[in-house]
Order: C-alpha cells, then structure tokens, then sequence
C-alpha cells in the first residue's frame, strides 16, 4: 500500500507543471534576452531573494510559442505577435496579452574602416533585398556587399524586414546569424560587412553606426520616432500578468529598473 | 473604457472592413498613438484584442501547416463544352478508308490547384484536373453518365506537382523547377503543344539578361522531360537470353526510359508601349528506347524498309512511343496597336523542321504506307502564322479577344503525342486554319466559341502518320467546332 502511494506521489511529481512558484521562466528574444533581462533578474533577486530565473533567449517566436504552450511566465518579444499566433493561442485557451517593456531602434551597423557613413532607407532596402551589390552603388570602395541578419525566429528579422525593407525577402546570399552579438562579431571582422542589431549591441568593438535617412539611433529619436527604425518591445503573459511575472514586470518600470534599461542602451518605456 | 470607446468609433466610422482584413487595425492605431489619443500601451492592448476576436473568425483561424510559410494562393476553372467533332479519313487509309465520324457532345472540365510561397526563395504549386479516361492530353471529360452508374472516364489527376527555387544559389537570373510542371518554354502551346500536357521533369530558366538596354531582353531555358520511364524488368537471368535494351524475356519488353530536351534563347525588344517583338529559337531532341534510328525495326521476316536496317522483336508500340524528334523550330510574336481604340493586336508564327523525320518514316511505313528514299525528310515542316485582337486588353468584364490561325503539319515533322488533341484529329499531316472568340461576361465568367478546320497535306500515307505517336486516323478533313462557358475562381 505505502508503495503504491509513494509511486502515485512519485509520478504526480514527475507530471507537475515545470514552472514553480518562486521561479521565474522568461523565453524568446535574443534582443532582450542576451544582456537587458539577466540584468533586470539579477537586480530583482537583488531585492527578492529565494527568486529563481530561467532565462532562453533563442527567438521571439520561440517567447510567443512558450506562452501558447504554457512552458513560460514570460514570453519576450522583439515583434508583435502574428495574427496565426494569436489564433493558435486561443484555440488553447491562452489569451496573448503584451506589455511594452522598453522602445528599440534598429541599428544598421558597418565594419569600422567602412568609408560609408549614412543611407537612405531606399538603399538600406535595396542592400539587404540584394538589388544593390557592390559598396560602389552607395558611394563607397567598390567590393561585394556581405550581408548579415538574424535567423527567421527572430523578432528583429521580422521587424527589420517590415521597417526597413518594405516587407520584401532578405538577399538570397544574405548569412544568417543567431543573434545579435554573433551579427556584431561578424561584421567586425568583415570590411564588406553590413547587418543590423538593436541598439544595446550598436557599441561593440570594430564597427560604426550608420544614419538612416539623415538619423541616427538614440534615445531622443527613438522616443521621438525621427529615427525610422524604432519599434516597441514586449514581455507577453498569458492574461494580465499576475503573481511573480506582474512583481517583476512591475519591477522593470520602477526607476531602478528603467535605469538597468537606460543603462543597456534602451528606451524605458516608462 | 477608453479601448472599448475607441473600438466601437472605429465600428462606427466603417473601418471594420479594414480590421477585418488587417486583424488588428493596425495603421489606424498608430495614427491614433501618433496624435496622442492612445499611449503606446493602450495603443497595443487594443490591437492584441482586435486581433485575439479576429483569430476567433474563419479566415483568423486558418493555419498553415509550417509556421513561417509565407503564403498560399487557392485557384481554380470550370469548363462547360458543347462540341461538334466530324471526321473523314482519307481514302488511302488502311482503315475505314473515306468513313466519316459524326459526333457531338457535352464535356466539362474542372482543375483546382494551389501556388505555395515559401521562405528562401522556393515556391512550389500542386494542381488536381479531371481527365477522361486517363488521356494524357485532355483534361476533359463527358457528360452523359445521366443516372448511370459506373462511366470509367471520370477521373481527377494530379496535374501540377513542382517545386521551384527562384534566384538559385543566390543568382538572380537562375530559376530551377523541378516535378510535374507548365511547359517553361515559348512554344505556341495551343497547337504545337497541347495545353493539357504538363512535361514530368526538369526547367533551368535563365534571365532576364539586358546587354545593351533596358528594352532589350535575352533569356534562356532548358528542360529534359520523361517520355516514357519503363518498368524495368529486373528478374532477368543474365546468363540466359536475357535483358538487352529491346529484348523480350517472358514476355516482358525490356525498354530504357525515353526522355525529350527543349532548348531555348528568348529575345525581345520592346520598340514602344504599343510595339513588342520576341523571337525564340529553339530545338527539341528526344532520346532514349525506341527511337527508330537506336533500335532495329519490324520484324526479321516481315517488310521492312528497304534501306538497309536489320529488324529484332520487341519494338515498343502505341502512344507511347517516343516520336523521332530533331527538331529546330523558331517561335516569334510582335504586339502590335490596333486601328480600333483600345485593342491591341498580336501577330505570332512558328515554323519548326525535323532532321529525325527520315527516321520516323523508315520506322513506321515498315507495314503502311510509301517506302523509298527520303520518304521523311520531304515532310518534315510545320509551321503556323495567326493574328490576335484583344479588346480592352483581354481582361475583365467587357473584354474580348478574337483569334485567326493558319497551320501547317507535315507527317514527320512533329510528334502526334504533343499536338493539340483539337487539331486535325490530333495527329499530323494536316493544313487548315482556326477562328476563335471570347467574350469576358464578368471579371470571372467568359464565353468561347471556336472553329478549327483542317485537310491533309498528303492523302496516301496510310496509317503511318497515325503511328507517329499520335491518335490512330488519317483525315481527309476535320471541322471542330467548340462553345464553351468558362469561369474562373
């Protein structure tokens, strides 16, 4: 008898839903995820001790398919979820409801020795479709364009091709990177180099900012939206946020956490 | 209160429609942030609402399959066919020499496909069509069961099945396509190669290119497509009489697989709005089994061709055989104005000769037919010139097109199995001209009446043009007339 309790026990145990408590899962962005919210967990476990956190940063669209399969607390998102993934959400039951953490801005980054400094939004779109080449069409040392994006999970692919390439596909010979600092790391070691990032990573060693349009990425033209590639992110909770996600988000929009935002390189959005 | 007042305005306003098609109005609420009347927050719980009833409706339900596919084009036609088929063979015919056919009937046609569009540059296409009787190149079939029960003719088949991968490699003028597919190559399909027939293989598409100006164009294509993929016969002893190309054992003809390449350079120039021309050289080869000069012909007693060709069993027979085709053809359109305001015109031609003719003939006047010299190469052209009117430039209600042609097809010169089936019976050996008219009741509806008239160029070939892959007949004359009601979806 007491064996078969405990082999009841054993197994509700081994079926219990993996999100504890006084635990804290947080899935998607790469964006958010490689440096701003293992910041932000660190300084609340800071104040909230016994917290535990886990954090993937492998996509935003693997943040959105973890709320909708119930495997997080909090879905980060550098996009704004599809409408098939709101659909899927609610067929099982899971109402998406987003939360804007913080305002980004795309980045278009160069190798530092590049002799091009600024584009046109045109030419931002005609470099990453593969219409334009050679470094020679934008004014600069003639040379094959190499390409650098982010992978079809990520938010900011999606989003850079929506702000910036008129919904258009990516350059056939474009390579595609895992995130944001892998992009960085490339184009630092490529003179041809050109890719783009959010702009807690526009600082990395070996490569430059390029304006866009006459504009370059910064808090004021970002909050301003004078910088054309800004976009809103998000922390996305299945219903209102509640229990140790609402604590910690409300934590993100207190002033210490706006200033780890700042701090970062992003825009509070409080 | 605020998101629920802001959703009903836009209710109100009759931007629903636009909700509708967006899922979560979108520009309406940037706009909305922009002035200030929403914070950027409200501005996004509003649009996860609107698009949470949305995902709740049909069309915010529909899934795909594979999460980043990035869209799917549904299509279809339907046919209705009255249509007069009336025959008469030549007198030199081995069979039912100078025997007419008289016939009438109801047909219909229906194809239902779908266009993928996946990431990475690949798209891909699937295609159902009814088909009579598992005739390769129609895609019609009758009327007539009534309240019958059982009409073998009613079949539905897979028409379209390819895969293609645009700007290859990362090479814009490469496009690869691979699986069942439309004829890539400009070949005026109407007559030359019947419209029903989707090639199985593979396209390589070049272009476009614009070496020295933008109104100059040159693109390229080139396909191999299956003729025939045999079933090969594997339980052969190999010590034994055995597997040998075009031998039989056990009764089973062991064939290799035939297979026919198109090759062709497109070239055109636009000279104005109104004035187009393209001219498309090309070549067609068939290759493989059953090619009359691969293989030994007849039988080792039987007549023969005098020329000199030894003879074995086992000669494959029928539709399928793979006509001798080395074929260099040149296809050529100019879009032109016409003195009627708002038409254009379109004058097109083909003229194609067959260097595998004498093959053709050696291969199939073996029973039928004239036997001598040269029998092949003396009816080997074909050729056709027509002009095309569209009023309102062919499309949408209201619009029209008429249609005049003048064809030529000697004996040899092409493959009965490729010519349009409404052609001369569907073989060779005919001249005659076709007129053709449709009239766009709708955007989706249209209405076609068609006339193709033909005679035979030589009338005392016999059966051996009806041998040349082709439907068995040699016709004096053929009248078809057909009216159709079309509508697309």
């Amino acid at each position: 008898m007491k064996k078969t309790i405990l082999s009841v026990l054993l197994a509700a145990l081994a079926f219990a839903p993996s999100v504890k408590a006084d635990k804290l899962v947080i899935k998607g962005s790469d964006t958010l995820g490689a440096k701003l919210v293992p910041q932000l967990a660190e300084a609340y476990k800071a104040k909230n001790p016994g917290v535990t956190f886990e954090i993937a940063a492998e996509g935003s669209t693997t943040g959105i398919a973890a709320i909708t399969d119930g495997t997080a607390d909090i879905g980060m998102s550098s996009r704004r979820a599809k409408s098939t993934e709101m659909a899927l959400a609610s067929t099982k039951g899971v109402k998406m409801v987003p939360t804007i953490v913080a305002f980004d801005g795309i980045a278009v980054i160069v190798n530092s020795a590049n002799s091009v400094s600024a584009l046109t939004k045109r030419q931002v779109e005609q470099i990453f479709t593969g219409d334009v080449t050679d470094w020679s069409a934008v004014g600069g040392t003639p040379g094959k364009i190499s390409i650098y994006t982010r992978n079809t999970a990520s938010g900011t692919y999606a989003d850079f091709k929506e702000l910036a390439m008129s919904k258009r596909d990516y350059a056939g010979t474009s390579q595609k990177m895992a995130g944001n600092e892998q992009i960085a790391q490339e184009v630092s070691k490529n003179p041809a180099g050109i890719g783009y990032v959010g702009m807690a990573y526009m600082k990395a060693p070996g490569v430059k900012v390029l304006s866009v349009d006459g504009s370059l990425p910064s808090k004021s033209t970002v909050q301003g939206h004078s910088y054309p590639l800004h976009r809103p992110t998000f922390f996305y909770t299945n219903g209102p946020a509640s229990g140790l996600a609402k604590s910690f988000i409300d934590f993100v929009f207190s002033a210490d956490g706006a200033k780890i935002v700042e701090q970062v390189g992003f825009v509070a959005a409080k | 209160m605020k998101r629920k007042f802001v959703r009903w305005s836009m209710a109100l306003l009759g931007m629903t429609s636009q909700v509708k098609a967006e899922g979560d109005g979108g520009p309406l609420i940037d706009a909305l942030v922009k002035k200030g009347v929403l914070s950027s927050q409200e501005g996004e719980e509003i649009r996860a609402d609107m698009l949470g009833d949305y995902s709740a409706t049909p069309g915010g339900m529909l899934q795909f399959g594979i999460p980043n596919m990035k869209g799917v084009k549904l299509y279809g036609d339907a046919r209705f066919r009255y249509e007069i088929d009336n025959r008469t063979k030549n007198v030199g015919s081995n069979s039912g020499m100078g025997q007419t056919q008289d016939r009438d009937r109801n047909r219909y046609r229906l194809r239902f496909g779908a266009d993928f569009l996946f990431s990475d540059n690949f798209k891909g296409g699937i295609r159902l069509a009814t088909t009579g009787g598992g005739d390769h190149n129609s895609a019609n079939s009758d009327f007539g069961t009534g309240v019958k029960s059982s009409n073998t003719n009613d079949n539905i088949r897979a028409d379209l099945i390819y895969l293609t991968y645009s700007n290859a490699f990362g090479l814009n003028w490469l496009e690869l396509t691979a699986g069942r597919q439309l004829l890539g190559q400009n070949i005026v399909t109407s007559w030359t190669w019947d419209s029903d027939i989707n090639p199985d293989g593979g396209l390589v598409k070049l272009g476009d290119f614009h070496p020295f100006s933008k109104d100059f164009t040159v693109g390229g294509t080139s396909g191999i497509y299956t003729w025939m993929d045999w079933t090969d016969n594997n339980y052969v002893n190999p010590g034994g009489s055995g597997y040998s190309g075009n031998s039989t054992v056990g009764g089973v003809a062991n064939h290799n697989d035939s297979w026919m390449v198109i090759e062709q350079v497109d070239l055109s120039y636009k000279f104005s709005n109104s004035w187009k021309a393209r001219v498309s050289p090309g070549y067609v080869g068939s290759f493989g089994d059953s090619r009359a000069d691969n293989q030994s012909l007849g039988t080792t007693s039987g007549t023969g061709y005098t020329g000199g060709y030894t003879a074995t069993n086992g000669q494959p027979t029928g539709l399928n055989d793979i006509a001798n085709l080395d074929v260099f053809f040149i296809d050529a359109q100019v879009d032109t104005p016409f003195f009627l305001t708002n038409t254009t015109g379109k004058l097109y031609g083909e003229y194609g000769v067959n260097f595998g003719a004498e093959g053709a003939a050696r291969r199939y006047d073996a029973t039928n037919g004239i036997k001598g010299n040269n029998v092949g190469n003396a009816r080997n052209q074909f050729g056709l010139v027509g002009y095309q009117i569209l009023g309102n430039k062919g499309k949408g209600k209201g619009a029209w097109v008429f249609d005049a042609t003048y064809a030529y097809y000697e004996a040899y010169s092409w493959s009965g199995a490729l010519i349009d089936s409404d052609w001369n019976g569907g073989t060779l050996n005919g001249q005659g001209f076709g007129l053709k008219a449709t009239y766009n009741f709708t955007d989706n509806i249209s209405g076609t009446v068609n006339w193709r008239h033909s005679n035979s160029i030589d009338k005392n070939l016999g059966n051996s043009v009806a041998a040349v892959g082709g439907a068995s007949g040699d016709f004096s004359k053929t009248d078809l007339i057909q009216v159709d009601l079309n509508w697309k979806f």
